[in-house]
């Protein structure tokens, strides 16, 4: 199996060439074009019941793909996946360890990468990520994308996130929902409320956030 | 002996982590990496603490300030006790009490959290109704005037209105009987009745005064008294202007949802959403109930039977049952349940004067007779 991610960070896709006998796991609807010979098959993400809950309150897709180079293909299936926002995609290697992944990060994983729906808590809800989240872990490699560029950072100390812009995160981390500042600055100074995030972990950050293109765009409309 | 699936963040590492095995033994506990590293830390110096994303996760530090390993394995804790004994007791006993005291902690917040939403319960509805009521004083009646004539035009999209003496004088001749009961501002008002050809049975009043009998009330009615009755609970709409106190309301909500949770999305945009329709809801219940209760002393004081009413409901449960709206729904609805108006009205009416009846000059059954294709 061969990847790219092409055309970064403003318009990234990936290009996953599958050998006959290859699969991967993708968002549902992130396949934008295929060899003709590609195999999809969709079925629950994370389960029948966990795909609805997410569906509900995670704001997530119900389905996952598997899209597979059948086995005596005519060559190797090149396949596209895209996402709906514009901005970057990163590649991330499991090796035994577990990511949480915010609703639309998922781009599509390798076999070996199991997909789970994990409950996120009320502070995720309050910071506007959903009650469910992705939980991705095994062996493998995970492509996720977010809005606008992708930075990883380490934390070790406490740092503060607004919310929107945290799309993957290590288990290691702890994640609680607060006000920016006081009352006043945090109703009337953007911010609202955002994430206080304790390390020791890894986080991943979009630059931007959908929540603020939405209000933007609101705010031409009246 | 016991392994628990975990990993290990130290500065050494390529990428500063990587996946382990933990592995309680009498001394240390070992963390055993795929690539056949392992590291240590003894019990002597080993301090842990419960956190990450779930709360769940185990960390374990010791006297070096970089190496911290990690799982979430249910029973490594106890493991731990119960491999090392009293070498590994002081940790222990430190992991829990830091777990006890984040329970505390977490109890303590969500006490806060309930009792702050339900002190907002009690005092936000009244306060803002009082708000509510100011602002409509503020406005002038000719507000609700040009409120009128702006539905007024949906109004004619009913039916056509029906002109002949013997309908629309009956109409006119209620409203004439039930108008000094109004105070002096709402008697100048234009208090213009329209009967519309229609099988609905209904009757609607627009801010400003303007009403509309559909015909098919006059004839399901049972006698002049409910249709007074009806006609006296629409006038109370105009009376104590519902119409607009409604708008002001709702922009409020609204204006209020979109300042406190303006990006709201998934589960607590749906809450406040629910929110803000049970709370204009359950106000129209109140307004239609308001108009009920003044209604029918309205209707008693014009020389009605107050019972016309009451009687009238009776009959529309008949025609249109709540068998849509099951008890469990009923705060949902606009409308209260028709058993409870009922119930509420005839509470009221063995306390209301009725005045002396005089005949009336246009008769309900003339104006049925009238009506077309009756």
């Amino acid at each position: 199996m061969e990847s790219e991610i092409r055309s970064r960070p403003a318009f990234a896709h990936l290009m996953v060439r599958l050998n006959p006998g290859e699969s991967v796991t993708a968002e549902a609807g992130a396949m934008a074009s295929m060899s003709a010979w590609t195999r999809l098959t969709a079925r629950w993400n994370g389960g029948f019941f966990g795909a609805i809950m997410r569906r509900i309150f995670g704001g997530e897709t119900l389905f996952v793909n598997d899209v597979a180079c059948p086995a005596g293909s005519p060559g190797p299936a090149e396949v596209i996946f895209t996402q709906a926002t514009p901005g970057d995609m990163v590649e991330l290697t499991l090796d035994g360890n577990t990511l949480f992944l915010q609703s639309g990060a998922f781009i599509a994983a390798t076999n070996g990468v199991s997909l789970g729906v994990a409950w996120a808590g009320i502070a995720s809800l309050l910071g506007g990520e959903g009650l469910f989240r992705l939980k991705v872990s095994g062996r493998g490699t995970v492509w996720i994308g977010g809005y606008g560029a992708i930075t990883p950072r380490q934390i070790d100390q406490e740092v503060i996130v607004d919310s929107g812009h945290l799309i993957a995160y290590e288990p290691t981390v702890k994640i609680r929902s607060g006000l920016a500042g006081g009352i006043f600055s945090s109703f009337f100074g953007g911010e609202g409320i955002v994430m206080r995030i304790t390390g020791p972990g890894r986080i991943y950050l979009q630059t931007r956030s959908l929540e603020g293109l939405a209000a933007w765009t609101n705010s031409h409309l009246l | 002996m016991a392994q628990f699936p975990g990993g290990v963040f130290d500065d050494g590492l390529p990428d500063g982590r990587a996946a382990a095995s933990l592995v309680p033994g009498p001394e240390a506990v070992e963390a055993r990496l795929d690539s056949g590293a392992v590291f240590v830390i003894g019990y002597d110096s080993l301090r842990m603490e419960f956190g990450g994303a779930t709360g769940r996760m185990l960390f374990l530090r010791g006297a070096e300030p970089r190496l911290t390993l990690f799982s979430e394995a249910p029973g490594l804790l106890e493991a731990i006790a119960a491999a090392g004994g009293p070498a590994s007791a002081g940790a222990v006993a430190g992991a829990r009490a830091g777990q006890a005291q984040t329970r505390k902690t977490h109890l303590r917040n969500w006490g806060i959290a309930l009792a702050v939403l339900v002190a907002l319960w009690f005092t936000v509805p009244p306060i803002f109704r009082v708000m509510v009521d100011g602002a409509v004083q503020q406005l002038p009646l000719s507000v609700d005037v040009k409120l009128g004539e702006l539905a007024s035009s949906e109004m004619a999209g009913l039916g056509p209105a029906i002109t002949d003496e013997a309908v629309a004088g009956f109409a006119t001749e209620i409203v004439e009987r039930l108008r000094p009961g109004l105070p002096p501002e709402i008697q100048a008002l234009d208090l213009k009745v329209t009967v519309i050809e229609s099988t609905q049975v209904n009757a609607f009043a627009l801010p400003g005064g303007r009403m509309a009998v559909l015909s098919g009330l006059l004839k399901k009615a049972d006698g002049v008294d409910m249709v007074a009755g009806v006609m006296a609970h629409e006038l109370m709409h105009v009376r104590h202007r519902h119409g607009m106190r409604h708008i002001v309301r709702a922009a409020g909500v609204i204006t209020a949802l979109t300042v406190l949770a303006g990006d709201a999305t998934g589960l607590l945009g749906i809450a406040a959403e629910g929110a803000a329709l049970a709370a204009l809801t359950s106000y129209s219940r109140e307004m239609e109930a308001e108009a009920d209760l003044d209604g029918v002393r309205l209707a008693a004081a014009a020389g009605f039977d107050p019972a016309g009413m009451p009687a009238f409901f009776r009959k529309l449960s008949e025609i249109a049952p709540d068998s849509q709206a099951p008890e469990a729904l009923s705060w949902m609805s606009s409308h209260p349940r028709h058993d409870e108006r009922i119930a509420a009205l005839e509470a009221a009416i063995p306390g209301l004067v009725r005045a002396e009846s005089t005949p009336m000059k246009h008769t309900l059954e003339a104006a049925r007779a009238a009506l077309k294709g009756d």
